[in-house]
């Protein structure tokens, strides 16, 4: 593999973004059977709470446009990163870091409240497929969260190299695949719990 | 072309992906707000709506693979999008497959 394959014209090594794409759709694969548990799963209530007592329509649509908002902002981001404005770049990272927060906030709030009305994952099999597939979801928005905060720390400390360049391509591939998974959420959970 | 002069390549791809990403931002907006509006007003009858939400997740996932990731450019765009084609086969396989699964077991449970 020569160089000039291996460094994109953009200054990003495509196969470091490359392979990270791959990983992002084995990471896929793995929802995909944590969704092929809820849909199995989820009728079996067994007298407990079912999906409309956990989050309300309008409380689900704040957090989808959170998400869509991280997205937007991080796309600022990578437009500044192709400029070389790295102060720039820094305020957007802190933007999409901060809608990030709020969604994962958010999204403990529906944890914590649901856990203390006594509806744990013990109680059924709906709230056990339900706590492991937003949990899991929701922690791969945290690791999202640390890797924007350490990107945004280590510009203070380096130019944008072509390393850098390339972590903040992969992170912004993170972010989309974190939104995409929470659309299949809030349409297989949400949505078709609701209707 | 535009790739010889970096300096000048470069603000132009900067360019074309902002734009695709507010675009798919916009796009991917209307399409939540649509599927969340028809849910709550119970606009037609339920197996059109679970048709149609399901259609419009699908349409919001594939504009966001290609206004935001634009998977289709660059080049790594045909490996992008043979891999995306062979994880969705995957996928297919074991979610179609396990739910017909549990389904016929359901079934022969009951009956």
């Amino acid at each position: 593999m020569s160089s000039q394959t291996a460094t994109h014209q953009h200054g990003i090594n495509s196969i470091s973004t490359f392979g990270f794409w791959i990983f992002v759709l084995s990471d896929f694969i793995l929802f995909a059977t944590l969704f092929t548990s809820y849909v199995v799963l989820s009728p079996h209530t067994y007298g407990s709470i079912g999906v409309r007592q956990t989050a309300g329509l309008n409380y689900v649509f704040v957090q989808a446009l959170l998400m869509l908002a991280a997205c937007l902002t991080y796309g600022f981001g990578i437009f500044s990163m192709h400029r070389n404005q790295k102060g720039i770049t820094q305020f957007w990272l802190l933007v999409t870091f901060l809608f990030g927060l709020g969604f994962t906030l958010m999204q403990w709030h529906v944890f914590s409240t649901l856990y203390s009305a006594g509806y744990t994952w013990h109680d059924s099999a709906f709230l056990s497929i339900f706590y492991t597939l937003l949990a899991a979801h929701w922690f791969h928005v945290i690791v999202g969260l640390l890797w924007t905060a350490i990107i945004f720390i280590q510009l203070f400390l380096q130019p944008l190299t072509t390393t850098m360049k390339t972590r903040l391509t992969c992170l912004g591939i993170f972010w989309v695949f974190l939104n995409i998974i929470w659309v299949v959420i809030f349409t297989v959970v949400y949505l078709m719990g609701a209707i | 072309m535009s790739h010889d002069h970096i300096v000048m390549g470069q603000p132009n791809t900067a360019q074309k992906s902002l734009i695709s990403t507010v675009v798919g931002f916009v796009i991917s907006i209307v399409l939540t707000f649509i599927a969340f509006w028809l849910v709550e007003k119970h606009a037609m009858r339920i197996d059109d709506l679970y048709g149609l939400v399901s259609v419009l997740a699908v349409i919001q996932i594939l504009v966001q693979l290609f206004f935001f990731l634009r998977l289709n450019s660059g080049m790594d765009g045909a490996w992008n999008i043979a891999t995306l084609i062979f994880t969705v086969i995957v996928i297919l396989i074991v979610v179609v497959g396990s739910l017909w699964i549990m389904y016929n077991l359901n079934y022969n449970m009951v009956h």
